[in-house]
């Protein structure tokens, strides 16, 4: 080791073989991969959001909610996700296809919103858990944002319009008032139900439970929001060391 | 600094002078760099150790790394698993292509759920049309299409369906019925449907341009 | 002590004597430490403002430029571009210079590029606070930030690898290995990974996987090895006591350089990644444990080596550098075990996670470096630090903070990841089990911001005396500048 070019084509040479292991490889197996044409629907997915939901996942990046949320559901064996019920099966690759930035997230202060689209379906419930968690769960930790909300006054006599927030109690805008959400709270929303992971396809098939024959027939009847508990698959337990 | 651990030549630097009085005494800013020995060897078992961990890092990956295949996920599963899990069997993949025929053609009028509009459109649902020892009579409305009143679970409808003898092939023909016939979620029990009964119907009524009646139909034997 | 090294290494004569070394590094060293601390300090705001609202959703909720989606980030930025990239260069130059006996060139060119770094920075965490943040963990910078640092990178290394060019003939020490590869893996981290995520975007999840390597190896194999070529330098300076090993030396280095990099997926396991790609990260960053036993076994002698003087017992740098070292054995032995069975299944996704990037950057990193810097200022200045009540102050503050914060996150992730593997519990339960956990990591903050403005007030002091002393004087000769300048013609 008497010499800087040794260490400098060693060190080089390591931090390639890495690149290459796991951006540019990954790249080249599957950085092509395409949409899948569903047999249950003949959609092709993942399927694109809408011009919404495309403004809400910039929202979602600005605020930095990955920070807190994670999107991406875990096999069983590799974490309660499944029953905990925040997705029907795990994510793979395929789902995240057409997502720009992919905000994964890696850290579980709230719970995980992968497949929140099919699993929360009130926008009433969405818009008050964005403007103030706490009316809804009253330890929550998740910050208020207060700023995507418009509180304004009512003219006189006039009863709250349609998109008011139902809010009561300690929450409520002072008499006069209303709360209504502005567009990045709607666009946010529209982005929150648009996230769902739970179409099926070649990788994320289900194991059949063991059966009879017509449960088969069952099995690939059930439809893709089909109850959680026996979407899980069972023998996908893994084995670690 | 201690004597003898260093050739003389840095030794002597040390007491150049021409630097600017410190406050800081002399001797901490005695210039020794620090030196690496040859005290020792990489101990024997450390470097059998990590020949040891690398045999088990291959057998993790061999375990784990799902032959690198992009498309296993689940730690410990190989393509071998993934693969066993897609439904394979004939009539799984009727019922996967059914499912798709009937998103397209079928859905409009007789709805996701297959129980129709009351007083439009004829379920399919725990039908007694659909819920028969054979498909005969299925198949000729699906080839033809229906007009004029017919009787469903003692409900009369009175319209028209449309023939599909010319957009739908015979396998789709016979994977649309079985999934229709075969459909528990619906509770539906019947039997599938082979796209040879379809070709063999299609043959029979080669000629026909009107649609069947629901009288016509029931003159059919609904099984060979 | 071993005679047989010193017949085999023989060491050519400097070209620079350490004094004229320290002067030619005084002003761009003084200057990227100073910045560092600024944004030491300002990191040390945004924490403890990040770690209240992450207990106490309703402080300061009204303003979205400090909702905690932005302030956790720009702090982390502000932590590891404004000041451990920052001083880890500084003290890079100084030792890139020091050991090759030779005077680092740039002068005040390089504390302008200086300048130009934390123009980046500072225009990247104002983007971050504002929104403008790519959406990837520690690549969070605007895209017209990275061409800024970018640039100013390049201009800073090139000045070390001019230094590190000229250094004297003969064998490398261990910290230039170290420094050497930091210093060229920084700029090919930074710039494919910024490439493949914000500029040309790859497909999908790749765009994670790009990250995920760039934020591991941002930790490892840039300030992780800036840190270790520090301590090399510093443990053994401080104690004489050699480094025993060269063998042992090269087995970790190399150890280091080979698996370390390929990790950073293994906090995906169960993520959206291919089977093969988190269980290679796994068997990586297991096998980068060698290069840890490796350092461990070879500086424990060292560590453990009394002060070369009895006066120097008090010496900040070496009580530094030991915990630093301590530091560096429980984070990188945590983030390699972490990454197996029970650890992994009960720490994935939690405050763990947080707790053990703490211990690696305020503990490991920062301690070094810190250690370093008091070191080298009175060096450059050619003042001694004015109050050891000072540092002992800042020491105290900055081991009970990353004390305290790794013990409750590392304790607070384990409760949070056993009741969130308990699909019987709700989630707010689980919320309400780590919140004390998370409570005490603002307590933890508050210290370090205490022991931070220690260091910053000690400065302050130096510097005041250092003007008395030095720019008095020069002051006064400015000031009659007419009459210096007759006589000079005269």
């Amino acid at each position: 080791m008497n010499q800087g070019p040794l260490v400098f084509l060693g060190v080089f040479a390591a931090v390639i073989a890495s690149w290459l292991g796991l951006v540019i490889v990954p790249h080249l197996q599957f950085g092509q991969q395409d949409m899948v044409v569903l047999e249950e629907t003949g959609e092709s997915y993942p399927g694109g959001r809408s011009g919404l939901a495309l403004q809400g996942a910039e929202v979602y990046r600005e605020q930095g909610c990955y920070y807190c949320h994670t999107q991406q559901v875990r096999p069983a064996g590799e974490g309660p996700d499944l029953k905990r019920r925040w997705g029907v099966r795990r994510t793979v690759a395929r789902d995240y296809l057409r997502d720009q930035p992919v905000l994964l997230g890696q850290m579980r202060l709230g719970p995980d919103l992968a497949n929140l689209g099919a699993r929360e379906t009130n926008r009433t419930t969405l818009l008050l858990k964005l403007y103030n968690a706490r009316v809804l769960i009253p330890n929550s930790l998740m910050p208020r944002y207060p700023y995507l909300f418009e509180t304004r006054k009512l003219p006189p006599g006039a009863t709250p319009s349609g998109d008011a927030l139902p809010l009561v109690g300690p929450f409520a805008p002072p008499p006069g008032f209303e709360v209504v959400p502005g567009p990045d709270a709607l666009a946010l929303v529209a982005y929150l139900e648009s996230l769902r992971a739970e179409a099926r396809f070649y990788e994320v098939f289900p194991t059949p439970p063991p059966k009879a024959d017509t449960n088969q027939v069952q099995d690939a009847l059930s439809p893709t929001n089909g109850p959680p508990t026996n979407a899980v698959p069972a023998t996908n337990a893994t084995v670690t060391p | 600094m201690k004597p003898g651990t260093h050739s003389t030549p840095r030794a002597r630097t040390r007491t150049a002078p021409g630097r600017r009085p410190r406050t800081e005494p002399a001797p901490l800013d005695a210039d020794a760099e620090p030196r690496l020995a040859e005290e020792f060897h990489t101990p024997l078992w450390l470097v059998s150790l990590l020949g040891l961990m690398c045999y088990w890092g291959a057998l993790y990956l061999h375990q784990n790394g799902g032959g690198f295949h992009p498309l296993v996920f689940n730690l410990g599963e190989h393509l071998a698993d993934v693969e066993a899990r897609v439904p394979k069997s004939d009539t799984d993949a009727l019922i996967a292509q059914g499912r798709r025929i009937y998103t397209i053609y079928c859905v409009a009028c007789h709805q996701p759920n297959g129980r129709g509009l009351p007083g439009q459109f004829p379920p399919l649902a725990e039908s007694d049309w659909v819920n028969t020892a054979g498909p005969n009579r299925l198949i000729r409305i699906v080839l033809n299409g229906l007009t004029g009143p017919i009787t469903v679970n003692g409900t009369e409808y009175n319209n028209v369906m449309l023939p599909w003898r010319d957009q739908l092939s015979d396998a789709d023909i016979a994977a649309v019925l079985t999934f229709t016939r075969a459909n528990k979620d619906w509770g539906n029990q019947a039997g599938a449907v082979s796209p040879e009964q379809v070709k063999a119907v299609r043959e029979a009524t080669q000629g026909r341009d009107s649609n069947w009646t629901a009288t016509e139909l029931l003159a059919v034997p609904d099984s060979d | 002590m071993a005679a047989a090294s010193d017949s085999t290494v023989t060491p050519a004569p400097p070209r620079a004597r350490p004094a004229e070394v320290d002067t030619s590094c005084r002003w761009p060293v003084l200057g990227l430490l100073g910045l560092a601390l600024a944004w030491l300090l300002v990191a040390g705001v945004l924490a403890v403002l990040a770690s209240i609202k992450l207990h106490g959703p309703g402080f300061l909720a009204e303003w979205p430029w400090l909702t905690y989606g932005r302030v956790q980030p720009a702090a982390g930025h502000a932590f590891v571009f404004g000041f451990a990239s920052q001083i880890g260069l500084g003290i890079a130059l100084w030792l890139i210079a020091r050991l090759g006996g030779t005077w680092l060139t740039g002068g005040v060119g390089l504390l302008l590029v200086g300048g130009f770094w934390n123009l980046g920075v500072a225009l990247g965490v104002f983007g971050i606070l504002l929104g403008g943040g790519t959406g990837f963990e520690s690549l969070e910078f605007p895209r017209y930030v990275p061409p800024i640092l970018m640039t100013a990178y390049v201009c800073l290394a090139a000045w070390g690898l001019i230094a590190f060019g000229r250094r004297r003939p003969g064998d490398l020490y261990v910290s230039q290995w170290y420094l050497l590869a930091a210093l060229f893996a920084f700029p090919w981290l930074y710039a494919s990974a910024t490439l493949l995520t914000v500029y040309s975007p790859l497909r999908g999840v790749l765009q994670v996987a790009a990250q995920a390597w760039f934020a591991h190896n941002l930790a490892t194999l840039w300030l992780g090895f800036l840190g270790l070529g520090s301590l090399f330098y510093f443990l053994p300076k401080l104690t004489g006591r050699p480094v025993p090993s060269r063998s042992l030396a090269v087995f970790g280095f190399w150890s280091l350089a080979i698996f370390g990099p390929l990790g950073g997926l293994q906090r995906y396991v169960g993520g959206p990644f291919p089977a093969w790609m988190s269980s290679l990260s796994v068997v990586a960053s297991v096998l980068n444990l060698f290069g840890v036993v490796a350092v461990a076994l070879n500086l424990y002698p060292v560590v453990r080596a009394a002060p070369r003087l009895p006066g120097e017992a008090a010496m900040p740098a070496l009580r530094f550098a030991r915990l630093a070292y301590y530091a560096y054995l429980l984070g990188a032995g945590l983030s390699s075990l972490s990454a197996l069975g029970f650890l992994r299944r009960t720490t994935q996704f939690t405050l763990f996670t947080p707790g053990l990037d703490h211990l690696w950057l305020d503990g490991f990193f920062a301690l070094a470096m810190l250690g370093a810097a008091y070191y080298v200022v009175p060096k450059l200045t050619g003042r001694d630090w004015p109050s050891p009540g000072l540092t002992r102050l800042h020491f105290y503050c900055q081991v009970v903070g990353v004390g305290l914060f790794f013990v409750a996150y590392a304790a607070g992730g384990l409760v949070h990841g056993t009741t969130m593997n308990d699909p019987a519990l709700p989630f707010f339960y689980v919320i309400k089990r780590y919140l004390p956990f998370a409570a005490t990591g603002t307590l933890a903050n508050l210290i370090l911001l205490v022991g931070y403005g220690a260091l910053a007030a000690h400065v302050a002091w130096l510097i005041t005396r250092w003007c008395r002393d030095v720019c008095a004087p020069l002051a006064r000769e400015l000031l009659e500048p007419t009459a210096t300048a007759q006589e000079v013609k005269a």
